[in-house]
């Protein structure tokens, strides 16, 4: 063989600057080369042939196959729904109509994840790409490991898996046994830098009580002023000790703004900034209100969380009513929360201030909150119910939706573009983000009550509504 | 809203499109025709003279529609056909799910939401497009005239094609004597000059596998141009030769000058017919530098019968515009095909075909043993051949340190470079089974089981 390559190359030579080459070829060639017609001709034909056949490529140096994929917590879609699922996401990136994010957060509500030949994170998204992807992450890093992590998580195997999945398997451990996890990461996360410890010690949120509170002080010593900052904002939603120095003067402060009135005309009690404050009063009241902790305030005042939460008088107009809610959602408790929202509804307030909210409430207060919110009128409240709902798609009911004044600006669009010549009809924001907000079978209505009005049932606004009326829980799918 | 016979002749272009279209309204020649649950589409398959079938939809209500074949006329007949065909008797029409391609058109059509216009039939009639005419009594001598003139016609092309042959030996000759750096440079240009010279001499095939030549060789790093051309023009000295000694064999014949149209092949009662399962496993649409768009189509028997491949092949003109591919890969269905004669049969056209009863059929177990057997097996048959399907046992994707990627067999005796880069998270897949095809250089990939499902290159 090595002979043949060695005529082959000198032949090749001849041929690239030009000459006849029958006279190098091959000693077992010549026979054949002589006695059939031109001998260059027969000799090219020979040689193309042994070119291709005798020898194959080889790479230049040894085959390092690329590493699996890792599994992820969740199973790809199934087979019957990827199709769909492609051509939403393709035609996500080229309108954006209600963002990648959410659409992986509709199949992860039902129990799946993405399948990588569909979509993949790159390199590049890992600021808003959920956990649950976090190993695909790593996989696309160059140095990622060779095997595919399979090891659960512990003390021991702490160092062998990735940061995501470290994290994504934490989230779990914490729902089933949040001691467990809270040690895990108390004996472990010292070792990491301080936008890890950061991440680590914010999953402490999922069920956290009192006994993770001598943890969260310990944190206080902490080298990273973030991660500090995020065991004092926890601290501040479990209400810190009666005996921890608290910021007296601050919560004095914020109280000289504030007009109380605790008997307003039978109502209980009135909480509203003063009248009359100056722009650079309002300014330092903003401030106040993201320095003192909802419990601190309730204190001073002598009442108790939920009364202060719901007496909170700011009329929907006034620009800093949001910071006296986000002071009760960072620090206040589940049950002031609850209280602010109630008082909202009551008094019908703006969507905004409901939104706010949406990150402590559980599902039962979350969805009366969407539900408020959804009945707003105007193309935003679409938008504020997808912050809302946050991650948790997939929910709402038919009622809920049919409730939404979007849905009759959406059904007067189709019937006045089908009475229009030449009309272009677009509804695809509104319908992609009904069509992630509604539950199975409002999914399947929606679709039916659209295509009555005249909507084609193979319009592309209707994708998401089809993969959601198709797309049964993980659970209950074979 | 619906379709009637008016609606029809008022649609029509013209009396000879009513008149084409009452000769496609076969019920054999449509194996899909169907119409939506909801909503007013009606769909069909029509196999027409391509060896890929026409799809074609329209609206029943706004009398929308459209169609994948190549006509200049609006509607085509395909598209006539199926309206009359539906406005006779919608009863064959089942209530469907519409399939994929149904859905793009509709999303991609901007409906007019106008009432569909009066008809206007201005003496077109559909019952004047059914009368069959008589063919003229045939005057005898005429025809022996016709025959002559045919066989004479018959000689003079085997003589152009004889002569473009041996032009284009010289040519080759020619080129190795110049120096293949000096060919190599002007590529472009000299193989057009010398196809050129191809097409006079009705030589066409042979023609346009020269035209193609330098996009194949220029693709590819520059230190492999040299090797590639030697192999190419070494298979043409081997097809020129061949030719010479069998000008009238169907094979060489339809590599040279023209191939033998779809009802040739059909009524060839010597041509290889197969009935099974076939999965299409990749579809290569690719213009080329004639003018002509190539389609070809590739399915695998899921039988594990022989043969294990078989390919339509379709060209149509590239100003015809876009075309969507017939086909998408992952379908299944059972058909009956016929070979075009060859040595190793591969190319093919529909006889018959079904929808598959058990749509998810698995792929047969690919050989362990050489990835290339079956490269071989048709080179040994056909050395002219360029490239052919490959079917590949268990093995991942590699790399070797540098930009280009390896399909590498879980057993790791073999390996085959890549032409392109698939996407990044086939890198990380165990591909279970792998079909592509092999130029004798590169592995182009067209479809895969993996440990994470199908998957299609072809995209």
């Amino acid at each position: 063989m090595p002979d043949l390559d060695a005529c082959l190359a000198r032949i090749r030579g001849r041929w690239i600057t030009g000459g006849a080459a029958a006279e190098l070829c091959p000693p077992a060639w010549a026979d054949t080369v002589r006695n059939n017609g031109d001998a260059e001709l027969t000799l090219l034909a020979l040689t193309g042939q042994a070119t291709q056949i005798v020898f194959r490529p080889k790479p230049g140096r040894a085959l390092t196959p690329v590493a699996p994929i890792p599994r992820l917590t969740l199973p790809p879609l199934p087979e019957a729904h990827r199709p769909r699922f492609r051509r939403i996401m393709a035609a996500e990136k080229k309108d954006q109509a209600v963002g990648a994010v959410s659409i992986l957060a509709l199949l992860a509500a039902r129990g799946y994840a993405a399948h990588p030949a569909d979509w993949m994170p790159e390199r590049g998204n890992a600021g808003w790409v959920s956990d649950l992807y976090a190993p695909w992450l790593q996989w696309l890093c160059p140095g990622a490991a060779d095997e595919e992590p399979d090891a659960p998580l512990t003390a021991e195997t702490w160092g062998q898996l990735r940061p995501g999945e470290r994290r994504e398997q934490l989230r779990w451990m914490r729902s089933d046994d949040p001691a467990a996890a809270r040690a895990l990461i108390e004996a472990c996360a010292a070792g990491e830098g301080a936008d890890e410890r950061t991440k680590l010690t914010a999953l402490l949120e999922l069920r956290l009580s009192d006994a993770d509170r001598p943890y969260l002080q310990s944190l206080s010593a902490d080298r990273s002023a973030r991660v500090r900052s995020e065991a004092e904002r926890l601290l501040d939603m479990l209400a810190r000790d009666s005996s921890e120095e608290t910021t007296e003067s601050v919560v004095q402060e914020l109280m000289d703004h504030l007009e109380v009135d605790r008997e307003r005309a039978g109502q209980g009690l009135a909480v509203q900034l003063r009248p009359r404050l100056s722009l650079d009063q309002r300014c330092r009241c903003r401030e106040l209100f993201g320095m003192v902790a909802f419990t601190d305030l309730a204190e001073a005042l002598a009442v108790n969380q939920e009364a202060l939460a719901s007496g909170w008088r700011a009329s929907d107009t006034e620009p800093d009513r949001l910071g006296f809610y986000s002071m009760v959602v960072r620090t206040g408790s589940d049950a002031a929360v609850r209280a602010a929202l109630n008082a909202i509804l009551e008094r019908g307030g703006a969507p905004d201030s409901i939104v706010g909210l949406a990150a402590r409430l559980g599902d039962e207060y979350r969805d009366r909150a969407l539900d408020a919110i959804l009945r707003a009128v105007g193309r935003d409240a679409l938008g504020l119910a997808m912050i809302c709902a946050g991650d948790d798609l997939g929910r709402q009911p038919l009622p809920a939706l049919k409730a939404s004044p979007v849905l009759e600006e959406v059904r007067t669009s189709i019937i006045a573009t089908k009475e229009q010549t030449g009309g272009r009809l677009d509804v695809t924001w509104p319908l992609a983000r009904l069509g992630l907000l509604a539950r199975q079978d409002a999914a399947a209505a929606l679709i039916d009550i659209l295509v009555a009005e005249g909507l084609p049932a193979a319009h592309p606004a209707l994708a998401v509504l089809q993969l959601n009326a198709a797309l049964s829980p993980a659970s209950t799918e074979t | 809203m619906t379709i009637t016979l008016d609606t029809v002749t008022a649609l029509a272009p013209d009396q000879p499109s009513l008149k084409a279209a009452s000769t496609q309204m076969k019920p054999a020649k449509w194996p899909v025709r169907a119409r939506a649950t909801s909503g007013d589409l009606v769909w069909g398959e029509c196999q027409g003279s391509g060896a890929n079938p026409y799809r074609v939809v329209f609206d029943a209500g706004d009398h929308g529609y459209t169609c994948t074949c190549p006509s200049r006329k609006f509607p085509c007949k395909h598209v006539l056909a199926l309206m009359w065909m539906f406005a006779e008797d919608p009863g064959p029409f089942g209530p469907a799910e519409a399939p994929q391609w149904v859905d793009d058109w509709v999303g991609r059509r901007r409906k007019t939401g106008a009432a569909p216009k009066a008809p206007k039939t201005d003496g077109k009639s559909l019952t004047a497009a059914r009368l069959t005419e008589a063919p003229p009594p045939e005057d005898p001598k005429a025809a022996a005239r016709r025959r002559t003139a045919a066989a004479k016609r018959a000689q003079d092309t085997q003589a152009a094609i004889a002569a473009a042959v041996d032009d284009l030996d010289q040519w080759i000759a020619d080129q190795l004597r110049a120096g293949l750096s000096a060919l190599s440079a002007d590529l472009t240009d000299r193989c057009r000059a010398i196809a050129a010279r191809m097409v006079d001499g009705k030589a066409a095939a042979l023609a346009g596998r020269v035209d193609e030549l330098p996009a194949r060789v220029l693709a590819l790093p520059v230190e492999e141009r040299i090797d590639a051309l030697i192999a190419e023009l070494g298979k043409l000295v081997l097809l020129t030769r061949a030719w010479r000694v069998s000008p009238e064999d169907p094979e060489l014949r339809r590599l040279v000058a023209t191939a033998e149209t779809r009802e040739e092949v059909l009524a060839n009662p010597e041509a290889l017919r197969v009935r099974a399962h076939w999965e299409v496993v990749g579809t290569q649409i690719a213009t080329r530098r004639d003018g002509l768009v190539g389609q070809h189509t590739w399915l695998l028997n899921l039988d594990g019968g022989q043969p294990v491949f078989a390919l339509l092949l379709d060209f149509f003109p590239a100003s015809a515009g876009r075309r969507g591919g017939a086909f998408v890969s992952g379908d299944q269905f059972s058909a009956e095909l016929v070979f075009y004669l060859a040595r190793h049969p591969m190319r093919a056209v529909f006889a018959e075909r079904a929808a598959s009863e058990a749509p998810n059929r698995p792929w047969p177990q690919a050989a362990a043993a050489d990835p290339l057997e079956h490269y071989l097996q048709v080179q040994y048959e056909t050395p002219w051949a360029s490239q052919a399907p490959v079917f590949l046992a268990p093995g991942r994707l590699a790399e070797a340190g540098g930009p280009r990627l390896w399909w590498r067999a879980d057993d790791g005796k073999h390996a085959l470079p890549l032409t392109v880069e698939p996407p990044t998270p086939v890198r990380g897949m165990a591909l279970n089974a792998t079909v592509g095809i092999w130029n004798g250089a590169r592995l182009t990939l067209l479809a895969a089981r993996s440990d994470w499902g199908r998957l299609a290159f072809d995209a």
